[in-house]
């Protein structure tokens, strides 16, 4: 086909994809490029393009070809079985940058904490001298100053520490950060496609307020979409989808 | 009632915050004034080197004091203001939400404001 109509951006990405079934990543990436020639828009060549260069270990490109993927895939079919697959490689693709950027900042952190540990004691046992068991002023500031150096590090280094992700960013059914974040005539926010679930196999009421609830009721909760977006940013662990 | 209790208890707030933030502020300076102080000495006792020849222990100090800034600005953040996030404000004020609302399109707004924008346009 590609021999008779080599403009057709198709056929390009339908021989990516049995590139992608050979892991012939090179060609992927080779085919790909020429379907994004012909088609900017094209979700799947984005997509497999992505996939590609995560292979290469180019992470940043990669990430950023599988974003693109997802904006046109959100924008032409939000519901569609391409969009949640290009989230979830794009979930894994940011969860390793993050995994790699996260022990280099930690053993960073973990070499200045100990070296700014051993200078303020040196310099403690050369400025002040006291007998053994005599605790002075100087000495009790010593101490404090070491557990201050404790917390401001354990604070410096905090947004790497895997945590509970907050409450109000998390669906409260599932218990797992927001992806398509929905809410309620009654103000309680849930995962779209667990409410619609919910709607169609139980009942059509409000889970938690139990008051009546159609499916054309629910409105896409863009404020809490911004801010789940704002934390992943901050903290690419959560990232980890289970 | 609730308007005015919300003002005083939001100034209240701010007083308790602000006598706190000072004291932080004042413990996290002069700490990393002292360790500064430390490294620098234990730099100087450690490697004595000609100077304007600067070694890998010397790029490594120059480093470490880099890193130790971005140590203490990062301790120090959520007490310097700053833009509260856009998320969390009126489209319409812009300032931080008290009672955020949402409409039908999915955009939330501060209730009263936008039941005052209701009521003067209507169409």
């Amino acid at each position: 086909a590609i021999t008779l109509c080599p403009n057709v951006p198709v056929y390009w990405t339908n021989r990516a994809l049995c590139h992608r079934r050979r892991n012939d990543w090179l060609k992927v990436e080779e085919d790909c490029r020429r379907a994004i020639q012909l088609d900017y828009s094209s979700v799947k060549a984005h997509y497999m393009l992505g996939l590609a260069l995560l292979q290469k270990q180019e992470l940043d490109e990669g990430v950023k070809e599988l974003q693109k993927a997802l904006d046109l895939g959100r924008g032409a079919n939000p519901k569609g079985y391409m969009v949640d697959e290009i989230w979830q490689e794009l979930a894994k693709a940011k969860y390793m940058l993050w995994e790699h950027a996260s022990s280099k900042r930690s053993w960073e952190l973990q070499s200045l904490k100990e070296a700014c540990e051993t200078a303020l004691r040196e310099k403690h046992f050369l400025d002040d001298s006291q007998p053994e068991g005599f605790l002075d002023e100087a000495g009790i500031s010593h101490m404090k100053q070491l557990e201050v150096l404790r917390q401001v590090f354990r604070k410096a280094g905090e947004a790497d520490i895997p945590c509970e992700v907050p409450d109000y960013l998390c669906c409260k059914i599932t218990l797992d950060i927001f992806c398509d974040p929905v809410i309620t005539p009654s103000g309680v926010t849930y995962e779209r496609a667990v409410i619609l679930d919910h709607l169609q196999k139980v009942g059509k009421f409000d889970p938690i307020t139990r008051e009546p609830l159609d499916q054309s009721q629910l409105v896409p909760n863009l404020a809490i979409k911004e801010a789940v977006q704002a934390y992943l940013d901050k903290h690419g662990w959560a990232y980890k989808l289970d | 009632m609730v308007d005015e209790i919300w003002q005083e208890l939001a100034k209240a707030k701010y007083m308790l915050w602000e006598h706190a933030s000072s004291k932080r502020s004042w413990e996290l300076q002069s700490l990393k004034e002292a360790c500064e102080t430390a490294l620098r000495e234990k730099h100087f006792l450690d490697d004595s080197q000609p100077e304007g020849f600067l070694d890998e222990a010397g790029i490594s100090h120059m480093k470490q004091l880099e890193v130790l800034r971005q140590v203490f600005r990062k301790a120090g953040e959520a007490d310097i203001p700053c833009e509260v996030p856009d998320y969390l404000c009126c489209k319409i004020t812009l300032d931080i939400f008290c009672d955020p609302v949402i409409t039908p399109s999915g955009v939330t707004y501060e209730r009263a404001v936008i039941l005052d924008h209701l009521q003067k346009v209507i169409c």
